[in-house]
């Protein structure tokens, strides 16, 4: 089975794993990449809320990962980052293909997942940056990606990437000297 | 009322997720015009009187808030102009379609990468334009 089919799978047998963030569309605007949220975290992030910091902090969060969503400029050093695993000999700390997702916001958090495809992210756990910085917290976040990501798709890997635009395919720029020179 | 549409209030939420919207927009178009200046942020601060570097970087990383004036000051120095649009909703566009994974009889066609290191334009609405 594909990995598109499985992934709209997981997004529509009840209990739903994957929730798909398609937010409503303004003017011309369409849908022109794929977000699918870990259900939890789907359904905290839109839980109603009358405390106003932490209404702004996920409309924060929410307005990030709408520009994936309605196609805005994505690069791989502000918006999103490659996670590095530092256990692993220094031409193989890539090798797991995590990413992470960096709203810049209060208390900033840091959202941990995979390109499932092209032009499809899928977000599985998240951190607080303040948290991240305990010893070892990066790579028991990114294990956790690699074990969610397992469960949920076992015979698929995520989609491999050489260069930035094997992975957004249009609108990205490039800035992240770690993973490939140009 | 306008085009027999009554004006009722914005929901706060509404206003307050336009608001972040907006602040993407402008911090996206600020380093998209940092990274074709081809400027380095310790030559940044320099062009404006030795700024603090680390107030730059936040500047850039979107972890401080700018003001019109401090826009203004970036643009200077990287030789841009900066302008404001206030685009309406409906004119709001993508710049592509969605990568069709699920064909139908109307199949929309895969994107295909661009080959230089950046892809696409920027919709931003705060955009910096080389005068």
């Amino acid at each position: 089975m594909s990995t598109a089919l499985i992934l709209a799978q997981q997004e529509a047998d009840p209990p739903r794993a994957l929730v798909r963030y398609q937010p409503k569309l303004k003017g011309r605007q369409s849908y022109v990449r794929h977000l699918s949220l870990e259900a939890e975290m789907f359904d905290w992030l839109h839980k109603s809320t009358h405390v106003r910091e932490t209404m702004e902090f996920k409309e924060a969060v929410l307005a990030h990962f709408r520009q994936f969503v309605l196609g805005e400029t994505i690069d791989d050093c502000y918006y999103m980052k490659r996670v590095e695993d530092r256990r692993v000999p220094t031409d193989q700390i890539f090798h797991h293909e995590v990413w992470s997702i960096r709203p810049r916001f209060q208390p900033q958090h840091r959202f941990f997942g995979f390109f499932a495809l092209p032009d499809w992210f899928v977000v599985l756990n998240k951190q607080t940056r303040r948290k991240l910085d305990d010893p070892g917290e990066w790579h028991r976040q990114l294990d956790k990606a690699v074990r969610i990501w397992v469960a949920l798709l076992p015979s698929q890997s995520p989609h491999p990437a050489h260069v930035f635009s094997d992975l957004v395919t249009s609108n990205w720029e490039h800035c992240d000297d770690r993973w490939y020179q140009t | 009322m306008i085009d027999g549409i009554k004006h009722n209030p914005i929901p706060e939420r509404e206003l307050i997720a336009d608001y972040f919207d907006n602040l993407h927009r402008a911090y996206s178009a600020l380093r998209s015009a940092f990274r074709l200046s081809g400027l380095t942020q310790d030559l940044l601060s320099r062009l404006l009187g030795n700024a603090d570097k680390g107030q730059i970087s936040r500047w850039l990383n979107g972890t401080q808030n700018l003001t019109l004036k401090t826009l203004s000051r970036l643009a200077s120095a990287m030789k841009c102009a900066l302008i404001i649009e206030f685009r309406p909703f409906d004119k709001m566009t993508a710049p592509k379609t969605i990568g069709n994974y699920f064909p139908t009889s109307d199949p929309t066609p895969q994107t295909k990468p661009p080959q230089a290191e950046t892809g696409g334009t920027d919709k931003a609405k705060v955009d910096f334009v080389q005068p």
